[in-house]
């Protein structure tokens, strides 16, 4: 490699958003979520157009969306999770299609460093009957942005960019080019292309699934889809950050790297045939290995259990598998270690806000998505139960509803803007008896600090329109609101066990800043 | 050039990421191909956390293969002996002595006071230092991750004008020189047995 100035070494994420500046977009939205928070937080920096906040991923992609019926281009990025909030726009967004490029990076994680599940956006992508492009390092994503780009434009359909956590958080060296001018402003209604109405849906439906077979062939002559053979008679099919693994230990095989989604089944069927054994090696689900099973007898991977099927793949199984005489150190880890998860820092409020709800003593507390989650590990064990953003209030209405009493929901600031504010009012609505804490520490603190609306600071620093979160609860018909300091653990227990027994919604905020925001403050 | 696999381990919010993005911008200013893994984000906090750095004339998965990393960076005790299978056989261990206990440790498994001895015994070559302590002699506390780096440099084949310019760009201006300081102090411990 040579030394060059144009050559800069980057994150995934940051060649990411570097490639949407140089595809030339009008606007970057997102809501915070490991292994996708670094992307936005790039462009807040070294965009000089709007990149923004918002509160869920969901309001994310129909901002985009919004912008590209605009005419200019948008890039959405979200965790893997997110696209589930998003679904609702992304399937009919699908059917109606979009006019500006408009590109959907979503960041997976397998392995579940920092997630609750480990679900797979090539499903998502398939079902949806979008394309999927798939980056293998911080080149390739940078590269891909700007495939993306054109391709979602060409096509007039939203295109997803599938990352995963080693390639979002890996440095690699990424070659920075040009800045491609931003599309002029042309907002025109087309309401046959715009409006998803029932006069519409079935013509908009068949104009995608006309749009499969274009992209089959958008795919074969894009180049992505590359293969490497030389007359051996075994071969590795992989794609994404498993492109690397198979590249290392695959020396004597034949490779074929998938980077672009839907692809000509016939690609695989010529790739396997007369081959004596097939590795599929994909980070996810086995997406390609379905496909490939339809071809060849002999195929390895995650369905016939040479590969496990949950969990991160890394390169390790394919050491084991593919290159059995490399050499591996005999001596294995200690198994007699204490282990070490990640804990709540010293001097968190949520800690001490805990320790009174412990004291309190709920039948039953639903949590939610957030550093506070940390608190249902011992010794704390406050938490029951956490499932997915913004669940803590319905479940706990739901338990309640069965006639349960003293239950409580513990959700934090931004998880409370994400989506429990519906799950507040619903709650009001049929009458639940629940207590709600609402864990505010003026930030979105598990991802790295990003501002809320309740501090009133945008993703650039700028000051933007601020909210209550006293007003929104008291809004939402809750009569009972009261704000407390989370240090004050005989008081809050106090009013915890009163709030516990009292009829109807009870909320109260527990309000401290994060301790690490109050150390960075002081510097 | 063969791939040179450096593992760096500690305890989260220890200042890991800014050390193995240290070494990983060093290789990427010699002209080297070069690729950093890590897991950020506050998740991690308070928990076990690793870094990859990798580089050499061709690296493809940004993830060390286990047995083959050439050197361990423990940046605490116990995560130094978390992590000793990815090694290769007689790679070499730059051991910070210390020892953060994890909070609520479960009496059946310990924390380990023998970390030196047990890496010895491992076949490892093991240097140790107490980077804390000369960091603080250094100016700032903080600095333990460069005196760490400081301590490795000593088995990568860059210049100290190479390292210097890489801390330069890397850490904020005002702590430029306790950082320089640290870097060499942690150049100037012992070689490997």
């Amino acid at each position: 490699m040579m030394k060059d100035n144009n050559i800069k070494l980057m994150s995934g994420n940051e060649a990411i958003g570097r490639g949407a500046i140089e595809a030339g977009i009008s606007i970057a939205v997102s809501y915070p979520g490991t292994p996708s928070t670094d992307i936005l937080e790039y462009l807040a920096r070294n965009f000089e157009g709007p990149a923004q906040w918002v509160l869920n991923e969901k309001i994310a992609l129909e901002t985009a969306i919004g912008v590209s019926y605009t005419g200019k281009r948008a890039i959405c990025s979200m965790k893997h999770v997110g696209v589930n909030v998003a679904a609702d726009p992304l399937m009919t967004a699908a059917y109606l299609g979009i006019k500006g490029g408009l590109v959907l990076v979503v960041a997976d994680d397998p392995g579940a460093y920092s997630s609750q599940n480990e679900q797979d956006t090539r499903f998502f992508a398939s079902f949806a009957k979008l394309p999927c492009l798939e980056p293998s390092d911080a080149q390739e994503a940078k590269d891909l942005m700007l495939a993306a780009f054109e391709l979602s434009e060409k096509m007039e359909l939203p295109v997803i960019l599938r990352t995963v956590t080693r390639v979002s958080h890996a440095l690699s060296p990424v070659s920075v080019g040009e800045v491609r001018n931003q599309n002029a402003l042309s907002l025109e209604k087309n309401p046959a292309k715009m409006l998803a109405v029932p006069s519409n849906v079935v013509r908009c439906h068949k104009a995608l699934n006309k749009k499969q077979e274009e992209l089959k062939v958008w795919a074969r002559t894009s180049g992505l889809n590359k293969t490497a053979k030389n007359g051996q008679k075994k071969c590795i099919i992989s794609c994404g950050i498993a492109f690397t693994y198979a590249k290392e230990f695959g020396k004597d095989y034949a490779l074929l790297k998938i980077a672009a989604y839907p692809f000509d089944e016939k690609l695989i069927e010529d790739f396997v045939t007369g081959m004596d054994e097939v590795w599929v090696v994909e980070e996810g689900y086995p997406v390609i290995e379905n496909i490939a099973r339809k071809f060849s007898q002999n195929v390895k991977g995650k369905i016939t259990g040479e590969l496990s099927p949950e969990g991160e793949l890394g390169p390790d199984a394919l050491a084991k598998h593919l290159a059995s005489g490399s050499k591996q150190n005999p001596a294995p880890a200690s198994s007699d270690l204490p282990i070490r998860p990640p804990v709540m820092c010293p001097g968190c409020p949520h800690r001490e806000f805990y320790k009174a709800l412990k004291e309190a003593g709920p039948s039953f507390t639903a949590g939610d998505i957030g550093c506070y989650t940390l608190g249902a590990a011992p010794p704390l064990s406050a938490m029951d139960t956490c499932l997915c953003m913004g669940a803590s209030i319905s479940k706990a209405a739901g338990i309640s509803s069965q006639g349960v009493k003293r239950v409580a929901a513990v959700l934090g600031d931004s998880t409370f803007l994400h989506s429990g504010i519906p799950a507040l009012i619903s709650a009001v609505y049929n009458n639940a008896n629940i207590l709600v804490v609402i864990m505010d520490n003026d930030s979105t603190a598990m991802t790295g600090h990003q501002p809320t609306p309740l501090t009133g600071i945008t993703a650039k620093g700028e000051q933007g329109g601020k909210v209550s979160l006293e007003e929104i609860c008291r809004a939402c018909g809750v009569k009972s609101v009261e704000v407390v300091n989370s240090y004050e653990i005989a008081k809050n227990t106090e009013l915890l066990k009163q709030k516990l027994e009292s009829e109807g919604v009870n909320v109260v905020i527990s309000r401290s800043p994060c301790v690490l925001l109050v150390g960075k403050k002081k510097k | 050039m063969s791939t040179t696999n450096i593992l760096f381990s500690g305890v989260g919010g220890q200042g890991i990421i800014l050390a193995s993005r240290l070494v990983a911008k060093c290789a990427f200013n010699a002209g080297i191909m070069v690729k950093e893994s890590e897991l950020h984000g506050m998740a991690q906090r308070g928990g076990s956390v690793v870094s990859h750095v990798r580089y050499g004339d061709e690296v493809n998965s940004p993830l060390i293969p286990a047995g083959h990393a050439d050197v361990l960076v423990a940046m605490e005790e116990l995560e130094g002996l978390r992590y000793t299978h990815f090694l290769k056989e007689g790679g070499k261990v730059i051991l910070n002595l210390r020892k953060i206990p994890p909070p609520n440790i479960n009496p059946s498994t310990p924390y380990p006071d023998d970390a030196p001895a047990r890496l010895a015994s491992m076949g490892f070559g093991v240097v140790t230092l107490d980077a804390m302590a000369i960091a603080k002699d250094c100016g700032t506390p903080k600095a333990e991750n460069i005196v760490l780096v400081g301590a490795l440099s000593n088995y990568l084949a860059f210049d100290t004008p190479l390292w210097e310019e890489t801390i330069k760009e890397s850490v904020p201006a005002k702590f430029l020189d306790a950082n320089l300081t640290a870097f060499h102090k942690g150049r100037e411990t012992t070689a490997f047995k």
